[in-house]
């Protein structure tokens, strides 16, 4: 015992003593159960968007971004530099690509359009993922378009050093991801009976992702681009995507924290934090569209699955089912045909809206509204939940203690809204507001009118919300 | 009806002579170029045959043979023969439509088989029945089994997954297996139709532990499934090569090469048919990832 003991206080000082491994290794970042992570933190950097030329130009236009606010400038720059370099190659390959094509017909390129947009998808904890499509199209000679070529490329890149991701390294180490993504597809391929005799989009079965497979990745989870590669994906003139929800592979991820950690910001400065989207959806289970001689119904209904709460989920599923008289106004609406041919009689609608629906806080309204013979009736039931404390929330539960949000409100109200006499008595009704990642919107009966104001996370400031501590 | 019968008759009639006559293990190999190939069309499940056989008889790389051979799916396809488009094609058997369709044109269809293939039952590998009687899986799909532990499983209700209408693997569910039974009302949901709308659609196979669905072998076969789905035995039958092979597999059909019986013996069409039921044209059937008829 006394030997286990002496073994196990060896392992722990020979532990200690390692030499610490740089950001970005799994040593120093375990990786955590992805259930417990509610957020990531954005980098430090400035996206600074750049516009040149003009589509229609011999050289068509260009539209990017530089990153500025690393601390390591070589790396800053080495980034920036491919970008550019990687937007010129791929627009050139889409107009060289077009001439070969009309080449091969026997056709002259006449130019009409060329451009490239550079755009980031994700830009969290030190790894930065950014598309690319480039568009090119020409003339006929009489003037008009005949044909076009476009493309799309990604990039990943690790923050810390600069480079390149592969789709290996966005998982733990030891986790058969091939496997793992070749399963997804093959299931995609098949709920989607793309696997079907005369299918339309496979020429043959699926032959697994290849070596440097094209994917991007944002918060939402991975994107499979199946491209020239993959040949056996019939092409339509744009490839197909295979979105890999990150509720199916949350927790064999290691992107969040491979390349991170949080005792070295390898910034100027400190990103905000950036909520991760819930596993809770929100499913649509009754449409009805429908529009008569005069009058229009539309009911949109749905319930919500994986609250992790069933006394929240029931409440909210009852919430959100429409309480309008479809049957009786659909009546209504017959009969007033009769005594009115030919005049309007009113509509129904009813739908859900989802605002926030990550890091465990969730944030929506039912919107129902009828309109009979010149009645208009609005009723809007917002929720808003923490469901890390499964707790509903009051607009007031959104702040931290000691903050005076209702004065920061109104001194926002003076400053945008040309309505300022509604800043003086403004108090904010405390059920009926909803929030977004970056913005709140409250409700306030201003002269028995009614008064909707947006407040920015910016404006009231991140130090001031729960949400973001 | 009547006129369909007597088409079916010339079908099998058709199907047993030249599977006894164009077959044999050496045929003698074409000289083929671009210029004298048959035109070739077919089901989009043929395709890498139809590559292949074009890639080795014409010693074409992958690449020019996928440039080469063009296939506009199954009716199409028919079509095409029947209008003289195309002299041979490779296809799902004829539906009564396209006999029709012939009939009408006055001509004749042969229709050999070339490559086996099966229907297969897909259910989650954690569903612990791993097998089904063939009256068992109609009874299911007919909406009188609805629940696992009618059939030795859970207590669960069994959601049976349907293809949509018009579709391939949906006329060989309807064809093969429920053989004019009429089916129950297929799970649906609400999928996005244009303008931001939604439309009701025939609900996509979710692989669920309540779930049963249906795919062609050779897709299901040859795709990343082994550790998600598992194959239904069906009548105690797993499919597989060898079982389909030799038909012990109850719901075993074929992809077949389908000509004009006006075709001249020594014609490029039947030159190519015949080769490919050789031997060595069924090796190279098997490499493409298909089932030997032989």
């Amino acid at each position: 015992m006394r030997r286990i003991i002496a073994s196990l206080i060896l392992m722990l000082l020979l532990s200690g003593c390692a030499v610490a491994e740089p950001a970005g290794t799994e040593q120093n970042n375990p990786d955590l159960p992805f259930k417990e992570r509610q957020f990531v933190y954005e980098n430090g950097i400035t996206i600074n968007t750049v516009e040149e030329g003009s589509y229609d130009s011999e050289t068509g236009s260009r539209y990017y971004f530089s990153i500025s606010g690393m601390k390591d400038k070589e790396i800053e720059n080495k980034i920036n530099e491919e970008i550019k370099q990687n937007m010129e190659l791929y627009i050139n390959e889409v107009s060289n690509d077009l001439i070969e094509r009309l080449e091969k017909k026997n056709e002259v390129f006449r130019h009409n359009s060329m451009s490239s947009n550079v755009s980031v998808n994700y830009n969290c904890n030190n790894v930065l993922f950014v598309s690319y499509f480039a568009y090119a199209s020409c003339l006929d000679e009489n003037g008009y378009y005949m044909d076009e070529s476009n493309g799309y490329w990604y990039s990943g890149y690790d923050l810390n050093t600069g480079k390149k991701l592969e789709l290996k390294d966005l998982f733990r180490n030891g986790v058969d991801y091939k496997k793992i993504i070749n399963e997804y597809v093959s299931m995609y391929i098949i709920k989607n009976n793309m696997d079907d005799p005369n299918s339309h989009y496979l020429s043959r079965p699926f032959q697994g992702i290849r070596d440097g497979q094209t994917f991007y990745f944002d918060t939402s989870g991975i994107y499979i681009m199946m491209d020239e590669k993959n040949d056996e994906f019939i092409y339509f003139g744009y490839p197909t995507f295979i979105y890999i929800p990150i509720r199916e592979i949350e927790g064999e991820l290691a992107v969040f924290d491979r390349f991170y950690d949080e005792n070295i910001n390898i910034f100027e400065n400190t990103g905000v934090k950036k909520h991760l989207p819930n596993r809770i959806a929100y499913v649509r289970d009754n449409f009805l569209d429908e529009y008569n001689d005069n009058s229009y119904i539309m009911i949109s209904e749905g319930k919500f699955t994986n609250i992790g709460n069933g006394e929240i989920e029931r409440k909210l599923n009852e919430m959100c089912r429409s309480t309008l008289d479809v049957d009786g106004f659909r009546e209504r609406a017959k009969a007033f045909s009769v005594e009115h041919p030919g005049t309007y009689y009113g509509e129904l609608h009813h739908d859900v809206h989802i605002f926030m629906n990550a890091g465990g806080y969730l944030s929506g309204r039912v919107y129902e509204n009828s309109v009979e013979n010149g009645e208009t009736n609005e009723n809007i039931r917002n929720f808003n939940y923490d469901l890390n404390k499964n707790m509903k929330l009051k607009l007031e539960d959104l702040f931290v203690e000691g903050f005076d949000y209702k004065e920061a409100m109104r001194d926002i109200i003076r400053r945008d809204y040309m309505y300022t006499g509604a800043a003086d008595t403004y108090e904010p009704d405390q059920e009926r507001f909803y929030f977004y990642e970056d913005f709140i919107e409250t409700y306030y009966a201003y002269n028995g009118e009614p008064y909707h104001f947006i407040f920015t996370y910016k404006d009231l400031g991140y130090e001031n919300l729960t949400i973001y501590n | 009806m009547k006129m369909f019968r007597n088409l079916i008759a010339v079908l099998i009639v058709s199907l047993l002579a030249v599977s006894c006559s164009a077959g044999g293990d050496k045929a003698e190999r074409p000289a083929f170029t671009k210029e004298n190939y048959p035109r070739i069309d077919g089901s989009t499940a043929t395709i890498p045959l139809s590559e292949k056989l074009a890639s080795e008889l014409l010693s074409m790389s992958a690449e020019e043979a996928k440039e080469f051979i063009k296939h506009n799916t199954t009716h199409n396809a028919y079509e095409n023969l029947i209008e003289d488009k195309a002299d041979v094609i490779f296809v799902t058997e004829p539906s009564e439509d396209e006999l029709n369709m012939a009939a009408a044109k006055g001509i004749e269809l042969e229709v050999v088989p070339v490559v086996k293939e099966a229907f297969v039952f897909l259910v989650n590998k954690s569903n612990p029945v791993d097998r089904l009687s063939l009256e068992e899986i109609k009874d299911i799909y007919q909406g009188k089994i609805t629940n696992w532990k009618e059939v030795g499983g859970p207590d669960k209700e069994i959601i049976a997954y349907q293809r949509p209408d018009n579709s391939g693997s949906q006329t060989l569910m309807q064809n093969q297996v429920m053989k004019g039974l009429t089916m129950a009302k297929a799970p649906t949901e609400l999928k996005p139709a244009g303008m931001g709308g939604l439309i009701e659609a025939v609900a996509s196979y979710d692989n669920s532990d309540s779930a049963i669905g249906y795919s062609v072998y050779y897709y299901a076969n040859t795709m990343y499934l082994k550790d998600t789905v598992k194959f239904v035995k069906v009548d105690g039958v797993e499919p597989n090569n060898e079982t389909i092979m030799k038909d012990k597999y109850p719901v075993t059909s074929a992809y077949y090469a389908v000509l004009k019986k006006t075709e001249p013996e020594n014609s490029s069409a039947r030159k190519l048919l015949k080769w490919t039921l050789s031997s060595e044209g069924q090796k190279l059937a098997e490499a493409a990832g298909y089932v030997p008829v032989r």
